[in-house]
């Protein structure tokens, strides 16, 4: 069997702010990470592998120094690593993010089942996993919370869909997008993390791909094109007050009672 | 090559059936469509895959100029491939310039894909949306974890799609004087590549976070299981909910279907009283619809004191177990 497994490196934190006087990011150079919810996505495609046997490859979009989050993938089981990196993936947005995924997975094996995480802590959209689903013409399957039954030819997942709970069967191959809380990552054994420092980081460029028209990637080729950010204006206006623990708690109550949320 | 999308003056709403009921992110949709329209003669579509033939559209008729709904034959649960090839072909019929689809479980999974089939844009979970004379739908949301609000554009790919969050937006006070057209297609084809073997409704702990009036809500000050215990008794003789912000879920000290913010859930109580909140956009996008917020925060700087009623600077655990000493 053939796992692919998308992860992403993520700025350690996501604080940043903005120069007043020209409107650009300031964002705080701290270290990177591996996406959470995509060690989920690894966990959960390594417990497959443990049923089923296989190749786990791990796919990660990014520049150079994204490297990190594979080594680190590599440590906990991983078989290769796939980091795709070329200029002209650069400011890629949803689609053409999904779309050059979907390009390199199909360059790198015909896999059984890619996993993906719910979501990235910095994008925060979720849609990337469904978007590649689409690209490569295989059903997915969006909060998965529990696999209850795994063969080479279809999986049986459960969904938390919001207020529903859906026991799913999907032919393979398929695309999963799995619940961090379900999957708890393992901890890299130290084997393995000797082992991931012998193994190599493959790399994919856009001449290694079937559509090398560059006009299709990065900024250029995204549809959706961020025109304004800001800092939210605030909303509210409070006096801060600074008293004793004993009148600052005298104080909220009097205002829960004002305002009838205590009686 | 994709045939050229001529976009008609058309803004289209996914209508998501649950449960013999249309969802209220729909009507939240309808209304906000209704204001982008208001003032460029466009005109609002709504398409509705469904196997219950006995819904109720009255209220929907009136709201819309044309619905088309994709008719499945009975005790067929409908998988996202259903969905998806549904709202292909109802834009394939009309071709709108703008499709918006409720930022549910099933919206967010579903709607990527129709996005993706006709190579154009989506934002996901939109807070807001505004219309540009010249670039169409702007979508925006909180971005970068939630640090900042991004205004996004679509300017050259059709239809402009967005996802929004439901309980942002207004559900429509007006409506038409004149019923929308209706077309029913039937469908007797289903995908069967994803078979849905059981769907149950689950009763999540959790829901009562949008309909209680108090909100006691914990934020990054709160690192261990025994700090949250104080949050949860103090919510508890309130009478109100616990929740979370987003670096608790992340921790592992509580469920995603406690966490308040663009990522969880947006509150609309009487009262928020947020210990140890820092006030990333993330948690207060989250929190702007409550009434009052009480914050309490050891950070005279503290971003969360900007967007308070009262700012209370002090230790949070003092004070709260200050609070519930009080009230036993």
């Amino acid at each position: 069997m053939e796992f692919v497994v998308c992860i992403k490196q993520v700025p350690d934190s996501n604080k940043i702010d903005i120069n007043p006087e020209t409107g650009s990011l300031i964002r705080e150079s701290t270290g990177a990470k591996t996406n959470p919810y995509d060690l989920s996505a690894i966990e959960a495609c390594l417990q497959v592998k443990d049923k089923l046997g296989g190749n786990i490859h791990a796919v990660s979009m990014g520049p150079r120094q994204a490297r990190f989050a594979l080594r680190n993938a590599l440590a906990l089981g991983i078989d290769s690593a796939w980091l795709i990196s070329d200029n002209a993936f650069a400011g890629s947005d949803v689609l053409t993010t999904s779309y050059t995924l979907a390009q390199s997975i199909s360059k790198i094996t015909k896999a059984d089942i890619i996993f993906c995480g719910k979501q990235s802590t910095d994008g925060d959209t979720s849609q990337v996993g469904p978007e590649i689903a689409e690209f490569l013409q295989i059903p997915h399957a969006s909060y998965v919370t529990g696999i209850k039954e795994v063969s080479d030819e279809y999986i049986i997942v459960n969904c938390h869909m919001g207020s529903f709970e859906e026991t799913i069967r999907l032919s393979l191959p398929c695309l999963l997008c799995v619940e961090k809380e379900s999957f708890v990552p393992r901890m890299s054994s130290f084997r393995n993390k000797i082992e991931a420092q012998k193994k190599p980081i493959n790399t994919i460029e856009l001449k290694n791909l079937i559509d090398k028209d560059k006009d299709h990637y990065g900024y250029s080729g995204s549809p959706t094109k961020v025109s304004k950010i800001y800092v939210p204006q605030i909303v509210r206006e409070s006096q801060i007050i600074n008293e004793i623990t004993d009148i600052a708690v005298d104080k909220i109550i009097k205002k829960l009672v004002d305002w009838e949320v205590l009686k | 090559m994709k045939e050229i999308y001529n976009p008609n003056p058309i803004i289209s709403v996914f209508i998501e059936e649950s449960e013999h009921f249309i969802k209220p992110v729909c009507y939240e949709l309808i209304g906000k469509a209704k204001e982008l329209a208001s003032n460029n003669n466009m005109e609002i579509f709504a398409t509705l895959p469904t196997n219950n033939p006995n819904l109720n559209l009255d209220k929907l008729k009136y709201l819309v100029e044309h619905i088309d709904i994709y008719q499945y034959s009975k005790n067929t649960n409908l998988s996202m491939l259903d969905y998806r090839d549904c709202l292909i072909d109802h834009i394939n019929l009309h071709k709108p310039m703008i499709v918006l689809v409720g930022a549910t479980a099933l919206g967010r999974s579903f709607a990527p894909r129709v996005a993706a089939h006709f190579g154009t844009g989506i934002t996901a979970d939109c807070t807001e949306l505004e219309f540009d004379h010249k670039y169409g739908l702007i979508q925006i949301r909180p971005a970068y974890g939630g640090d900042v609000i991004a205004m996004i554009k679509t300017p050259a790919h059709y239809p402009q799609m967005a996802t929004v969050r439901p309980g942002v937006m207004e559900i429509p006070q007006y409506k038409n004087i004149t019923v929308g057209s209706v077309q029913f297609h039937k469908i007797n084809y289903i995908h069967e590549e994803i078979n849905i073997l059981k769907r149950k409704v689950i009763k999540i702990q959790g829901t009562k976070l949008e309909n209680t009036d108090i909100v006691v809500l914990a934020g990054n000050a709160i690192k261990y299981p025994k700090q949250l215990e104080i949050i949860k008794q103090l919510a508890k003789l309130l009478g109100g909910e616990w929740a979370v912000t987003r670096p608790l879920v992340e921790g592992g000290l509580a469920p995603h279907d406690r966490q308040v913010g663009i990522s969880g859930k947006t509150i609309h109580p009487k009262l928020v009283m947020a210990f140890g909140v820092s006030g990333t956009t993330q948690t207060l996008s989250g929190t702007s619809k409550a009434e009052k917020i009480i914050s309490i925060n050891n950070d005279e700087n503290a971003t969360i004191f900007k967007n308070s009623d009262i700012a209370i600077l002090g230790d949070w655990e003092e004070i709260a177990k200050g609070i519930i000493k009080k009230l036993i």
